[in-house]
């Protein structure tokens, strides 16, 4: 996985990535040939555990990030301290 | 362990739901019994208190109930709900300034407001999107709420105190009607 791809990917996930900095977290991914995108949430040095939304409202929001692009939601991958995890 | 989603819309266990209610509004706060519900995030209750201290010496509400979440990440349990609403006419509720206790701010303000109880949600500007994803999962896609600058757990006390003045009139706001029979 990584923070690569296509530009209007990058620009889908972006506003997920602001809103994960808040709390200490980011995003890679990893793009499929058939256009579904597998998501992983990294936790940072300074990551509140806590803090982490729960996996379906994740889910809602990545797959709303998504919709305007060619790109489907494939799966989430949470960090595994994660409370929802 | 990875976290496969069978349902990328998360249906499976947070299915949007019908039209939440909105409860009625009082034209002004004067004499309003306001309850506080306080969800432990640092700074949290110093930022509500001051805003409950406004609304009591310039605006005649009276602070029936204090309330702190024993876990900002999750909503409140029906009988704590219940019994705020019994307590209070009015809920002001904060500060969410993470992703899971912005949501929980959200889904508890739907419940509130669908128990007939008007709630200002003061909420940090970084988790708009997550607040407003939780309101429309749980029925209420136009809930509106009160903003502050991210972050809010670093403030000093004085800071605190400018900040939640800032926020007071979003908050009345939000839980009043001028319009409303008085």
């Amino acid at each position: 996985m990584s923070q690569d791809g296509p530009q209007d990917l990058k620009d889908a996930l972006q506003p997920l990535r602001d809103v994960l900095t808040g709390d200490g977290y980011d995003l890679d991914w990893a793009l499929s040939p058939a256009n579904t995108v597998a998501v992983k949430v990294i936790a940072g040095p300074d990551a509140c555990a806590d803090c982490l939304v729960p996996q379906p409202l994740m889910a809602a929001i990545l797959s709303d990030s998504l919709s305007a692009t060619p790109y489907e939601l494939e799966s989430i991958e949470l960090p595994a301290d994660s409370q929802h995890a | 362990m990875p976290n496969a989603i069978l349902d990328p819309t998360g249906a499976t266990r947070l299915q949007k739901k019908a039209a939440a209610p909105r409860a009625a509004r009082r034209a002004s706060l004067a004499g309003a019994r306001v309850g506080l519900l306080i969800n432990t995030k640092q700074n949290a209750r110093p930022f509500l208190e001051e805003v409950g201290r406004i609304l009591v010496e310039d605006h005649g509400a009276v602070i029936t109930a204090r309330h702190t979440k024993l876990n900002f990440a999750a909503p409140e349990s029906q009988e704590v709900i219940k019994d705020l609403a019994a307590e209070a006419e009015v809920i002001v509720t904060g500060v969410g300034d993470c992703g899971s206790c912005s949501a929980a701010a959200a889904a508890d303000s739907v419940v509130l407001e669908a128990a007939g109880v008007p709630v200002a949600a003061i909420i940090t500007e970084s988790f708009r999107t997550t607040v407003e994803k939780m309101a429309e999962l749980r029925g209420a896609a136009d809930f509106k709420y009160a903003t502050t600058a991210h972050p809010v757990a670093v403030l000093t006390d004085e800071q605190v105190k400018a900040r939640a003045a800032s926020v007071i009139g979003d908050v009345i706001a939000l839980v009043t009607d001028p319009s409303a029979a008085a």
